[in-house]
């Protein structure tokens, strides 16, 4: 039964503030900081991970704290058993085993389970979390296929529906995501930004699982986005790079130059609130999906987002995931798209 | 012959790069000007050598932050090729360079012993090349050379000089019995590889028997594969520790393998063994006994290295060992000092190993600027955590050390004395500017080149410094080398040069490469000639091998 309660993105952000905007390439980020740290969920590096059968992916929780897994969490594994991701995020108990049959595999051509042991966490790439999300409910192992083949196709790779195809191609522009987007001290979550298009809002629960978690999202979730939107832009003759604010050319001193850099800044700065601002109010749906002890998991959306979040009776959520619609980007662009006119 | 062994007119070169026959043999004459012709060539010689000058001082065969271990040892193996090619001496001498990894090392021998010496040879002669070679060997810890020796095995690497170079390097040593006992099973490695099983067979044999009982051919043997390495004197002590290495314990004259021997039915007889020795036979023959005896009875033969190390195991098995600041790396104390805290024995260490290696810059006339990144993204890989910070830190003493003034601005991160911990965004535009301000006569941003706020200001701000007429010299030094880009990632393309950041020691060799980008014949010329006379000149006196290895001490090693 649908909760017929509704939360903003300002309730999944209560206690965090902007941090610098971060920006290279076609990407942006800007920090969200918080000194709060929620400490009753614990991050999956340490729990063995394994499949139980296709797509059922199984947790062995050994903590004596319960873990959240991240929305969309997937493992790629190098031994011969194939890939599995989450089609949405879930609670283990602590010491205990959770596990989940609606998860989904991403190795088409791969049979074989994967056997228990702590896992490198990946995100599942942006472009196909909307997938995931809508087949959430569904207890069906090759349901991503289909989304991961146009993807692969999409990037010139495999036509089949491996992730690991396109993840071991782009290996090195992967990577360089990493070292360009630092995290920063206190930083919890990020708003994250493609060709000056606001994605995805992530916030997690605090410091520590932000950054267990941060270089999956940097680098398979958005990073793959960013390359995605590099290539069709190179396919239109279109330019690459954000038109960042430039120095003006006619200072006359240091002291000048000094000053322009702190405008830009502020520019900067200036250019992230406005871009929250607009995010901040419109109302999500809540639709139930698990809880564990006071805490309960949602599917939250509104026109522009889809995602899950994490809420206290208390009415803290510790946890969001959210992405922005396809649909919305599309008529985004159409909007900016120039008018008509026969002069050009 | 093996693929790599080719006949030396097989060698293909360049005929761009090639020097003519002669090679670079017109620099022993130490020329004090260059003619139309050499300079041109000497050009084109530079830009062979710098990108292998940036991957030597680098090159440790790890996945970094950015590139995984295929795609860095194929840039690797290309630029070895390449600087061969060019002239073999020259790519010798310039791995004796201080600061130049083992690994490097290891990879120029092995190119210098698997191909033939000959006509065309280059700068150096056969035996400049020879004593060269030994040089760069023994400048590795000896576990490397052994290591090395078991590399070459698995390559079926045998020739003549090979052959000599592995059993000089064993049999000659002073530390021959002590080697023996730990490393047992490495020399056995390498003295089959060098003698020939068939032979190693017949010695150990030989080795068996009691002095007395050794037929006169028995001996001649003897003294034709092993003895004739070593004076008279040292025979017998060759002998008793070849034998031990050869599986041969009963009868052992020399006390530490007597020691190691006694040790198996008797813990305590092994005390003069080393600690990770005498853990092995605890953990073979000693159950019962704990590691935290071992390290009592042992804790006085430890290494400078393995007191490094077991400091934190040491702590926590409550057993004192005494640490020597000093005998470390600036760059190791740091990384410790992250780990463990910063202590005043290692902060007087820090600016002592500062202050020696400022001797080989020439800044000391000059206010310098400093402009270290501490950002995120300083802190390194799994692999290699912090030490791309550490290794900033360090080179900001020895900037520090070697300049009349020095002024430093760090962006990011998080001071604590002078470690400072990496962390958040690089934000460096605004520091230059800052550190401009303090009017310094050059600049060195120490910088892996990742900026995000946003990508591409530093360049801009660069630009616009230039615009208002102030060319202050900046250059970037970054503690990561990427395979990718075959250098170091720049923060400002064509505005500021770009080098990697070396060990402390070796920035001098960062000088001079810098030199190699401003004034490329010359720089090299003057490289060459530095390295030629101040290396070689004592070997062709004729002074022994160790005559060469003291050079290398001279800069730092």
């Amino acid at each position: 039964m649908k909760n017929t309660n509704t939360v903003t993105i300002q309730d999944m952000l209560r206690g965090c503030r902007l941090g610098r905007l971060q920006s290279a390439g076609l990407m942006q980020v800007i920090p969200l900081l918080s000194a709060l740290n929620d400490p009753y969920f614990k991050n999956p590096s340490e729990t063995l991970v394994s499949t139980k059968g296709y797509g059922k992916l199984h947790f062995e929780n050994r903590s004596d704290q319960p873990v959240l897994v991240p929305c969309h969490a997937g493992y790629v594994v190098k031994s011969s058993s194939q890939d599995h991701a989450m089609a949405h995020a879930g609670f283990v108990a602590s010491k205990a085993n959770g596990q989940f049959d609606t998860a989904m595999c991403i190795q088409e051509t791969q049979p074989g389970l994967i056997s228990a042991s702590e896992r490198q966490l990946l995100i599942l790439p942006y472009a196909l979390r909307e997938a995931a999300f809508e087949g959430r409910s569904e207890v069906k192992y090759d349901k991503l296929w289909a989304s991961i083949r146009e993807f692969n196709r999409d990037f010139g790779v495999s036509q089949r529906g491996n992730l690991a195809t396109f993840l071991k191609s782009f290996e090195r522009e992967l990577n360089g995501f990493i070292a360009e987007f630092e995290a920063v001290p206190e930083q919890v979550g990020a708003v994250i930004f493609i060709d000056g298009q606001v994605v995805g809002v992530e916030r997690c629960p605090s410091q520590d699982y932000f950054e267990s978690v941060w270089q999956a999202l940097i680098r398979e979730c958005y990073g793959s986005q960013a390359l995605k939107v590099a290539r069709q832009k190179a396919q239109r003759g279109e330019s690459l790079g954000l038109k960042n604010s430039s120095l003006p050319e006619d200072l006359e001193d240091l002291e000048a130059l000094k000053q322009a850099l702190e405008d830009l800044q502020s520019q900067d700065a200036a250019w992230a609130r406005e871009q929250i601002k607009e995010l901040l109010n419109e109302p999500f749906t809540l639709e139930p999906e698990q809880s564990l002890g006071d805490y309960q998991l949602y599917t939250v959306n509104n026109r522009q987002f889809l995602g899950q979040v994490v809420q206290h009776p208390s009415g803290r959520m510790p946890y969001a995931s959210l992405i922005v619609r396809r649909e919305w980007l599309v008529s985004k662009a159409w909007q900016r798209a120039q008018s008509f006119s026969i002069d050009r | 012959m093996t693929d790599e062994q080719q006949e030396p007119s097989q060698v293909t070169t360049s005929p761009a790069l090639r020097i003519a026959d002669a090679g670079l043999a017109f620099l022993r004459t130490a020329p004090n000007t260059l003619d139309a012709a050499q300079s041109k060539t000497m050009t084109e010689a530079a830009q062979t050598v710098k990108p292998f000058l940036d991957l030597i001082g680098f090159a440790k065969g790890r996945a970094t932050y950015y590139t995984d271990k295929a795609a860095q040892a194929g840039v690797e193996a290309a630029l070895h090729k390449r600087l061969f090619s060019l002239d073999r001496g020259l790519y010798a001498m310039l791995c004796t360079l201080p600061g130049v990894t083992d690994r490097s090392r290891q990879a120029a021998i092995k190119t210098l012993l698997s191909r033939p010496l000959g006509r065309g040879q280059g700068l150096l002669s056969e035996g400049e090349e020879g004593h060269l070679v030994e040089a760069l060997l023994k400048s590795m810890p000896i576990t490397r050379q052994l290591k090395f020796f078991r590399l070459l095995k698995a390559e079926r690497l045998n020739n003549s000089r090979t052959r000599k170079l592995i059993l000089k390097t064993i049999l000659r040593s002073p530390r021959l019995e002590l080697w023996s006992t730990r490393y047992r099973k490495l020399l056995r490695s390498a003295l089959s590889h060098a003698l020939g099983q068939r032979m190693t067979s017949v010695l150990r044999s030989i080795l068996a028997k009691d002095e007395a009982q050794r037929s006169l051919r028995e001996q001649r043997i003897l003294r034709q594969k092993l003895g004739r390495w070593v004076r008279a004197p040292q025979q017998a002590l060759v002998f008793d520790c070849v034998g031990f290495v050869l599986g041969l314990e009963a009868g052992r004259q020399r006390p530490l393998l007597k020691a190691y021997v006694a040790a198996k039915t008797r813990l305590e007889d092994g005390r003069t063994l080393s600690t990770e020795t005498l853990e092995g036979l605890r953990s073979c023959y000693h159950k019962d006994r704990s590691f935290k005896e071992v390290l009592e009875l042992t804790k006085s033969q430890l290494t400078k290295g393995q007191s490094l190390k077991l400091q934190a195991t040491a702590r926590a098995q409550e057993v004192s060992i005494d640490f020597v600041a000093s005998a470390h790396s600036a760059v190791e104390l740091y990384v410790y000092a992250f780990k463990q805290g910063m202590t005043e024995a290692i902060s007087e260490a820090l600016d002592a190993k500062a202050k020696k290696a400022a001797e080989a810059l020439s800044l000391q006339s000059q206010h310098v600027g400093v402009l270290l990144d501490a950002s995120s993204s300083m802190a390194g890989s799994r692999e290699q955590k912090l030490r791309p910070m550490a290794r900033a830190l360090a080179n900001r003493d020895v900037l520090a050390a070697a300049s009349e003034r020095c002024t430093i601005v760090t962006c990011g991160g998080q001071a604590s004395g002078r470690l400072h911990t990496p962390g958040g965004p690089t934000a460096l535009s605004l520091g230059l500017v800052e550190l401009l301000g303090a009017k310094p006569e050059r600049v060195f941003v120490l910088s892996d080149g990742y900026e995000n706020a946003p990508s591409g200001r530093f360049m801009q701000t660069v630009a616009a410094l230039r615009r208002l007429g102030l060319n202050t010299p900046i250059v970037q030094l970054s503690p990561v080398f990427a395979a990718d880009t075959q250098s170091v990632r720049a923060l400002a393309p064509e505005l500021v040069p770009a080098l990697p950041l070396p060990q402390p020691k070796a920035l001098a060799l960062t000088m001079v490469r810098a030199q190699l980008d401003s004034e490329p014949a010359e720089g090299l010329k003057s490289l060459c000639q530095s390295l030629f006379q101040g290396l070689l000149t004592r070997t062709i006196a004729g002074t022994k091998r160790r005559a060469l290895a003291r050079p290398l001490e001279d800069l730092g090693q």
